[in-house]
């Protein structure tokens, strides 16, 4: 291997004097601008946010407004139901002690 | 424009303002960048995030220091950064290596030529450029902005925010460790 010697080293550290600044590609702002628009799209608002505050807070309160109206509705028909329900096994009873029909054997 | 004109319109988004930045400092960025890293697709991507950096940060920019020497700092951040992050990288791949046997690739650079050097000296220089790779942070930057940016001890000292003194012990540094590593090769 070619020895390198001390003139040598510090020519070597010279080698740099007079040295022109690199350029970038011609494109280079385009490129950016290209890039910026990109992470700008990704860091965009959410669909949600796109709204005026009160839009959307007034959609959301009809949205949970419809919700315990659908509750209150379900919660009242399944009552109603169970109601029925007793109703029917009364009716059944009665019918049946009334003609004397019940089912209960003795053996 | 004046620097303080166009930092305020750099500060309300003024689109003429930054491309004007961009112009202005595009150059001074890209080189100190390449520099550093050596390789010239990595520093275009890092020349970039430093103008995205500063589109960003201009709002907080206080004016303590000059324009350029916040750029300058920007830039030579983000290059030391990808520098550490390439560095993991090749360690971790050297590790996986060992262990895995994936052969995974240790992506150790080519031979840089740097495109500002004077034709007789391209050899000389590509030395150069591959024994600074090896020298630690602090000295790699002062050898950079001093010898290939031109920059005086004092500006390179506010961009490294360190002193005067400090500036000369790392270039003494720099040029004892590069003569060490230059003797070797």
């Amino acid at each position: 291997m070619k020895k390198i010697y001390s003139k040598n080293v510090d020519e070597i550290i010279e080698s740099v004097e007079g040295i022109q600044r690199a350029n970038p590609s011609p494109y280079f702002y385009a490129k950016l601008m290209h890039k910026m628009n990109i992470m700008e799209e990704k860091h965009s608002p959410s669909f949600l946010f796109q709204f005026k505050p009160v839009l959307v807070i007034g959609v959301l309160t009809v949205i949970f407004a419809m919700n315990a109206f659908l509750l209150i509705k379900q919660t009242n028909t399944k009552h109603q139901s169970q109601a029925v329900v007793a109703n029917k096994a009364s009716t059944v009873n009665d019918f049946s002690s009334e003609y004397n029909l019940n089912t209960t054997t003795v053996y | 424009m004046t620097e303080t004109a166009l930092i305020k319109a750099l500060q309300a988004k003024d689109q003429a303002a930054f491309k004007e930045l961009v112009e202005s400092y595009q150059q001074i960025v890209f080189n100190t960048v390449l520099s550093i890293v050596q390789q010239e697709q990595e520093a275009e991507d890092i020349s970039q995030e430093v103008f995205i950096q500063v589109y960003i940060s201009i709002a907080s920019f206080r004016q303590d220091a000059k324009l350029s020497t916040w750029i300058y700092r920007i830039a030579t951040t983000k290059a030391l950064d990808w520098e550490r992050k390439k560095r993991t990288k090749k360690r971790f791949g050297k590790i996986l290596n060992i262990f895995g046997g994936d052969n995974l690739p240790v992506d150790d650079l080519a031979d840089f030529n740097h495109p500002g050097v004077q034709m007789e000296n391209k050899e000389h220089a590509t030395l150069l450029f591959k024994s600074l790779q090896a020298l630690p942070e602090n000295q790699k930057v002062a050898f950079v902005l001093i010898k290939i940016e031109g920059l005086n001890y004092q500006q390179t000292s506010e961009i490294m925010n360190t002193t005067v003194k400090a500036v000369e012990a790392y270039m003494h540094r720099a040029k004892i460790n590069l003569q060490k590593r230059i003797s070797k090769s």
